[in-house]
């Protein structure tokens, strides 16, 4: 049922170096390493929907001309089987020699900055000792998160946000290509909520288009309220206006039926926190507790009955401070 | 030849008999005795089940040369049964000349719903009726029963004490010549937690013509049902120490790991705790005690095990007390599996998407996912026929 419905993002991802139109000076460097048959390893770092897998996947079908099969694989850093499961794929992968006249074959290693110090470092000797018959495309979001040591091995390439002007543009094409009507004011509301996330921004369109067939400023509203994201500040506002038992069934339903995990709970009930009408010193404790519960479920405590403890916390604090308003 | 099961069997059939409770029998017997239309002129019996609470109105209305006029929750309580058929009986004697007792037992099973307008019926009852109106419930604290219980008599009835179920019991084997081991009986007494029928159910079903029971076939035979009641009887017992300690050893003796004794007292959390300062300390306490339990599994440090029961104890005994605690088995316990196996195929799902659309399990997750579950639930809802 679902597979039938393409993903926008997917369909229209350029595959390329050429049909990628926002990152010229980008493209420009990348299509050098496709002349000259050669690249070092690379490090793309940026905040997501910023073209980096999209740039790394242009670049790879580019360097093979489009045989791609065989020359490169994709492997995810954050992956719970661990870093082994990387080395051993990629002493794998590297052991058979490249097909055509490419002398190396390419890992893109996603999200690497969400590994352990210690499972970078096991990265790095592993690049040390495949650079011969490999080259790597790290990507990350933030590059004070990579150890120096992997930073000085690669060619660091930053990723911006994406120019408004240039998401406007490509929600146009889409929608011309899909033949769906829009309201010039709602793709520039699309533009404003996605902050320079072309991902963010694609996937708004289709969203508002799946409501009534067109995008309008009424169904992008729609579905931006839809969006994962509004339902831990539900879970927030529920605790903070005293309905703590609404808040923990919210919480169960996020963690077992739509499966967020739980250290993105904690991260939007922080934002929630630091953002209430709470005083700072109740601020201060509940950011202390934040960091503890955080903690605690990355040692193994159960994040249901840790979050929960820390929705009590906000029930109580904000039902002292009616109490205190009304007397 | 027609076989009774043993709560019937062995009934008391005289005030004598029934066991325990002395003090509020006495009381209830004394308010039939003396009842008149100016004072109470209903009581509400309440306490945990297997007690003696129906038994001791039953027994009460013969001794006392009453007609009982019974309603269970499996008659039908609406309003209409209660003003057309009960009303009329409670203002006039029966054929037999003697005057009616009109008995409602369960009345915690009166639900809004499907009871439709009973409560109020029943106040209008109390009020209308000149013959006394007793009722018997587990819970009488239920916020529905609250207009209720202001009009009558309240009668606390409590758990048995062990010697007084094992007394009953060692009677009841000598009379049937039961082969039992003394420690087979206390374990079926001390697993009762005070209630006499599941105790007499024990008895019956663990009893064969040849064999003797011995205290492993008690453990092995009376398996779940026991364990749930025993966890229920241990966090009550712990909720009305008067020590830490007592409060552990209580919990302590419940044949489960402290992990699992941890889901059923977190997921009872609302019938235990409930306004918004003793919720935090009380789910501060479980937050506590679940990471030291996390360390001890991850860690191996058995020696913090104590720890894990101090905070438990704890947190039961700031939470709320006065009337009956209804506890039930957690969701938390229930769907363990269940919430095991979804995630599990949730993770494959995201593991499969991830691949196809070279994305992060965050955008998988907040993003993706939602928006194909946002375009199938339009489909769904434009596919189905528009009303004109």
């Amino acid at each position: 049922m679902m597979e039938t419905e393409q993903v926008w993002t997917e369909k229209y991802r350029p595959r390329r170096l050429s049909e990628m139109v926002d990152r010229e000076e980008i493209v420009k460097r990348l299509e050098t390493f496709v002349k000259t048959k050669n690249m070092p390893h690379l490090l793309f770092v940026g905040p997501p929907g910023t073209s980096k897998t999209t740039s790394a996947l242009a670049l790879v079908y580019d360097m093979y001309n489009g045989n791609v099969s065989g020359n490169y694989i994709e492997l995810n850093a954050s992956d719970e089987r661990g870093i082994d499961v990387i080395r051993n794929r990629v002493k794998e992968f590297a052991r058979s020699v490249p097909l055509g006249e490419v002398p190396f074959k390419i890992i893109i290693l996603d999200e690497c900055d969400s590994t352990t110090e210690e499972a970078q470092q096991a990265l790095r000797r592993t690049m040390e000792r495949y650079s011969n018959t490999t080259r790597f495309i790290l990507i990350a979001n933030e590059l004070y998160k990579i150890i120096e040591p992997i930073q000085s091995r690669c060619a660091v390439f930053r990723f911006g946000p994406i120019p408004d002007n240039a998401i406007l543009e490509r929600l146009r094409e889409i929608a011309t290509k899909e033949n769906i009507k829009y309201e010039e004011e709602a793709l520039k509301m699309i533009v404003e909520k996605s902050e320079g996330d072309m991902r963010k921004a694609i996937n708004f369109a289709q969203g508002a288009a799946a409501i009534e067939g067109a995008i309008t400023v009424k169904s992008v509203k729609d579905f931006i309220g839809y969006a994962g994201v509004g339902k831990i500040d539900q879970v927030f506002e529920k605790a903070f206006h005293g309905d703590l038992e609404a808040a923990m069934n919210t919480l169960n339903n996020l963690l077992y039926n739509e499966g967020i995990p739980p250290k993105e709970i904690i991260r939007g009930i922080h934002k929630n926190v630091t953002q209430s009408t709470l005083s700072a010193q109740e601020k201060a404790d509940m950011v202390s507790m934040l960091a503890d519960v955080e903690y605690r479920i990355h040692s193994g405590a159960d994040p249901e009955i840790q979050i929960s403890a820390l929705l009590a916390k906000i029930s109580m604090l904000s039902a002292d401070k009616r109490k205190k308003q009304s007397s | 030849m027609l076989r009774e099961i043993w709560t019937t069997k062995f009934k008391p059939k005289s005030w004598d008999e029934i066991v325990g409770n002395e003090k509020a029998r006495e009381e209830f017997l004394n308010w039939l005795k003396n009842w008149s239309p100016e004072g109470k002129k209903a009581a509400l019996i309440y306490g945990p089940a297997g007690v003696g609470k129906s038994l001791t109105v039953e027994i009460a209305a013969k001794m006392l040369g009453y007609n009982l006029i019974e309603l269970n929750a499996s008659d039908s309580r609406t309003k209409d049964v209660i003003l057309e058929k009960v009303l009329p009986a409670s203002r006039s004697r029966s054929i037999s000349g003697k005057p009616n007792l009109i008995f409602l037992d369960e009345v915690d099973g009166i639900y809004q719903r499907e009871d439709v307008g009973a409560v109020s019926a029943i106040k209008q009852l109390i009020d209308q009726a000149t013959s006394p109106i007793v009722m018997v419930a587990n819970d009488p604290w239920k916020q529905s029963l609250r207009e209720i219980r202001e009009k009558c008599l309240m009668i606390e009835f409590s758990r048995l004490r062990k010697d007084q179920v094992l007394k009953r019991l060692k009677k009841i084997v000598e009379e049937e010549g039961i082969l039992i081991k003394d420690e087979a009986l206390e374990a079926i007494a001390e697993r009762s937690g005070g209630d006499m029928r599941s105790a007499l159910t024990d008895l019956e079903a663990l009893t064969t013509e040849s064999e003797v029971i011995s205290n492993g076939s008690v453990k092995s035979l009376l398996g779940n049902r026991i364990r749930e009641e025993s966890v229920f009887e241990a966090i009550r017992h712990a909720i009305y120490a008067k020590s830490i300690n007592e409060a552990k050893t209580h919990l302590m003796s419940v044949d489960m790991n402290p992990d699992e004794l941890l889901d059923w007292i977190y997921g009872n959390f609302p019938n235990i705790a409930n306004d918004s300062t003793r919720a935090y300390e009380f789910l501060k306490r479980m937050a506590d005690a679940d990471f030291i339990l996390a360390v001890v599994q991850k860690k191996r440090s058995w020696s913090l095990i104590p720890y894990i029961y101090d905070l438990l104890a704890i947190a039961l005994m700031e939470s709320k007390k006065g009337g009956y605690i209804r506890l039930s088995r957690p969701n938390r316990v229930s769907e363990k599996w269940i919430r095991i196996s979804k995630s599990q195929e949730r993770a494959e799902k995201i593991k499969e998407l991830k691949t196809k659309y070279h994305e992060t399990t965050r955008t998988i997750i907040f993003e993706t996912l939602p928006l194909m579950n946002f375009i199938a639930e339009k489909k769904k809802g434009s596919s189905r026929p528009r009303r004109k």
